[in-house]
């Protein structure tokens, strides 16, 4: 990229500068106001709450006036990385959120670029309404769904749930997909996508929307098949729209979803199934221990800091336009 | 113009004023003169009774205040709990399940009225002067009393079994564990209901672990807590006794005589299979018979429910009960709620009042002509659920310190037994001598550290671990602050027993 050359303005073009914006300013005021609950709203429920992450380094409990509880320094975080949870937590949200970015990212776009080749209006238009009704189903009937599905037989000889019975015709084994703890990333992640990936579309739809028609005209009279045409012209064209959706992923690495994982979870898949989120829950609104998970809280979001912004450099380096 | 410029305005001010609303929060203070309490409590029944309702109404009219009840799901009340305390807007009475580090240091730092010394005064409170010693010890915390408990009955464990099967396959109700095994196994494998096909089996676990407990008590465990030779105090878990309760079910699940999907098999469903008659036995409590008794009815003539409090280990070994601590819950009183001292007392007065024979009975059977007849000395209470949503939950408010003496017809010989079980599960009932100790690890991590027991327990049972992996869980729950819950509990048992 080509560096701006920094032009030095004389008092008087700065004063005329400032005035224009008055101006601007004033013209427009009243979408200005529009600006304001907003900018109000992130003021009051996202920025004044953040000074509450001071309760990570301190030993807090419910009841008392914030400024009585006596400081502890890091002694919640040290407390933390030593837990022999630790290591367990970290794992299990790598792999459920690694998996997301490798299995799950990639589908809304394939499809969004099927999507865009259907030629027949209505159809088209049907197929989209069609994919994103999941959306709009409760993680809690998914869930239950999962459940009726896939749950084993009582004993032996019983009727276990459809899916449970035609792998078992299928395979010749019984597949407990419930207990085993290392099928629940599976299942969580066939959730996610069976839910989240029609409705992942909207946004790369939007982007095909504006690619140049003439490109493709230009394209056939060339004699490129629509293979060719999609790999040379569609996805060149939503690039940037990937690259923006993966570095706010990268933000949200550590967010594994916390209402899937506290319906999936039992006592034997809880090894591969706790993850930061359950585990805030648990130890900060069931056992009121608010200072040491505020302490689990802040230390997932400096690392999210670190991901959305090493996926912005990177992005940046690779010629991309970034977020930032 | 104007009109536009007026109503943008307008707009932009309700949306900052709507966004600053959400931040208010108040504790209602007692109105002496025109009372109205404010309760945050658990629910539980399918409907809870409503201010408009008859029985609420005669309910205020006997107690003398209004009452003002937050019903909170019982699945989520410890939440709602921790919530209500960090928000600092208080009911006057509020309910505490479950005593976590949030209550305990809340107790110590004064969060609540202290009322021990309050209601052993018998001449302000006759009722609540009766309280079982034994009971407010076990909710105290550093020997200070800060609440009115739910009294529960103590021997209230038991199993309930389908006695027409045992009938049916000339067996008796087991009394040891090698004859529970018998009987399981022949519930499993000899056609119990007799039609021909191999449909049934054993004993329904779900991921409650109120079974697993009465098991270990049975193979000698220590209910919670016992004593080794140096005075030190060790959790059940780490006892013989506890792994062999575990090797003895991990026995009954390798040979299917248990469902195979108790790990998953939520306590809801508990009924279903017994009420199917896809299985024979369930061990809970004892009033779980009665209601099975109640329902299996209409599905099958025929069954029969039979219930017992308790095996023994063997034929000559002494019989032992797990009991349960004697309350469910109990009521604490926020002082920032009630500021001064006859605040206090106007509440605990409604409270001695709610133990009134007359109260009791309007809380836990409704109106007499209109949900209930006496007859033959026993309340026939309507099963109209129209009718009995009026006093729905109703019970759940009151304390029950003193006895209810009108109790309900007994549906069938089922109900009867229940209640004889109650009473001889009493005698052999093995207390947990730490019951009133509160270390301050355990109200801090308690929670994650149970999670570690019952995680390794369910996995032992269904073959994920064997007993190395067991062993090693042990050490992780050791080192991850049980060694302190041992010591500070210790100190204090030591304190005493001096």
């Amino acid at each position: 990229m080509a560096k701006v050359e920094k032009i030095t303005l004389s008092p008087e073009q700065k004063l005329i500068e400032r005035k224009r914006k008055l101006t601007r300013i004033k013209k427009d005021k009243w979408i200005y106001l529009l600006l304001l609950p907003g900018a109000l709203f992130f003021i009051l429920f996202k920025f004044v709450p953040m000074w509450g992450v001071l309760i990570a380094f301190k030993d807090y409990y419910a009841g008392i006036n914030f400024w009585m509880a006596p400081w502890v320094g890091f002694s919640n975080f040290t407390d933390f990385f030593t837990d022999s949870d630790f290591l367990r937590l970290f794992k299990n949200t790598l792999i459920i959120s690694g998996m997301n970015l490798v299995f799950f990212f990639p589908l809304p776009i394939i499809l969004s670029l099927f999507l865009n080749e259907m030629k027949i209006q209505w159809y088209k238009k049907a197929v989209q309404t069609l994919v994103y009704v999941p959306h709009f189903v409760s993680m809690v009937v998914i869930c239950s769904i999962t459940f009726m599905l896939v749950k084993t037989p009582s004993i032996d000889g019983f009727t276990g749930g459809a899916l449970y019975e035609i792998m078992k015709r299928l395979t010749g084994q019984s597949i407990n997909v419930l207990d085993t703890p290392s099928n629940i990333y599976w299942v969580l992640l066939i959730q996610n996508i069976w839910k989240e990936t029609g409705w992942g579309t909207v946004i790369f739809l939007a982007a095909l929307a504006g690619v140049d028609m003439e490109q493709y005209e230009a394209a056939i009279v060339d004699g490129a098949n629509r293979w060719q045409q999609m790999f040379y012209i569609t996805f060149p064209a939503i690039t940037s729209t990937i690259i923006t959706m993966f570095i706010l992923r990268m933000g949200a690495v550590l967010d594994t979803g916390f209402e899937q994982i506290i319906l999936m979870q039992n006592d034997l898949n809880k090894t591969t199934s706790e993850t930061f989120d359950t585990y805030v829950y648990n130890v900060g609104r069931v056992d009121g221990n608010y200072g040491y998970s505020t302490a689990v809280g802040l230390f997932k979001s400096i690392i999210s800091i670190i991901c959305i912004q090493s996926a912005n450099f990177l992005a940046k380096r690779h010629g991309q336009a970034g977020l930032f | 113009m104007l009109k536009k410029r007026i109503a943008a305005a307008a707009l932009g001010a309700a949306m900052i004023l709507g966004t600053l609303a959400g931040c208010g929060s108040t504790t209602t203070t007692l109105d002496l003169e025109n009372p109205v309490i404010t309760i945050l409590c658990s629910q539980e029944d399918v409907q809870s009774a409503t201010p408009d309702s008859p029985v609420w109404q005669a309910l205020e009219e006997y107690i003398g205040a209004k009452l003002d009840i937050s019903w909170v799901p019982a699945s989520s009340y410890g939440e709602k709990l921790t919530a209500t305390l960090g928000s600092g807007s208080y009911p006057m009475v509020l309910l505490v399940d479950t005593r976590s580090s949030s209550i305990i240091q809340n107790s110590r730092a004064g969060t609540f009225w202290e009322i021990g010394d309050k209601i052993s005064d018998a001449s302000k409170y006759p009722n609540l002067s009766q309280a079982n010693p034994i009971i407010l010890n076990n909710i105290s915390i550093d020997g200070k009393v800060y609440g009115l408990y739910r009294a529960r009955t103590l021997g209230r464990n038991g199993v309930s079994i389908r006695a027409d099967w045992l009938k049916n396959l000339g067996l008796e109700i087991p009394t040891t564990i090698d004859e529970f095994y018998n009987v399981l196994k022949a519930f499993k494998e000899n056609d119990p209901d007799g039609n021909g096909q191999n449909d049934t089996f054993g004993m329904i676990m779900t991921t409650s672990p109120t079974s697993f407990e009465n098991l270990a008590v049975w193979f000698g465990a220590p209910n919670k807590y016992g004593v080794d030779e140096e005075g030190n105090m060790i959790p059940d878990f780490l006892t013989d006794e506890y792994f062999e309760a575990m090797q003895f079910l991990k026995k009954l699940y390798d040979e299917q005589l248990i469902n195979q999907d108790m790990a998953t098999y939520d306590g809801t469903k508990w009924d279903e299979q017994f009420l199917t008659g896809k299985a024979g036995v369930i061990i809970d409590v004892a009033d779980r018979a009665r209601r099975l008794a109640t329902n299996i009815a209409s599905k099958d003539p025929n069954a029969e429910v039979g219930v017992f409090g308790y095996l023994k280990r063997d034929a000559n070994s002494e019989i032992r009960t797990l009991p349960t601590t004697g309350y469910n819950g109990y009521f604490v009183f926020p002082k920032k709620a009630l500021p001064n001292e006859e605040d206090l007392e106007f509440v605990l007065g409604v409270m001695d009042k709610m133990n009134d024979q007359a109260a009791m009975n309007l809380m836990n059977y409704g109106i007499e002509g209109r949900q209930y007849e006496i007859v033959d000395g026993f309340a026939e209470v309507t099963t109209d659920s129209n009718l009995t949503k009026e006093f729905g939950d109703l019970n759940k408010i009151s304390t029950g310190i003193v006895e209810l003496e009108l109790v309900k017809t007994y549906a069938n010989e089922t109900a009867k037994e229940v209640d004889r079980v109650y009473k001889d599960n009493e005698q052999y009932a093995v207390a947990n001598p730490a019951e009133a100790f509160v270390s301050d690890t355990y109200s801090k991590k308690g929670p994650q550290l149970d999670a570690i027991i019952s995680e390794a327990r369910t996995r032992y049972i269904v073959g994920q671990i064997g007993e190395d992996e067991w062993k090693a869980e042990l050490e992780r729950w050791k080192s991850n602050g049980g060694n302190d819950i041992i010591q500070e509990i210790s100190d204090q048992y030591k304190a005493i027993n001096k």
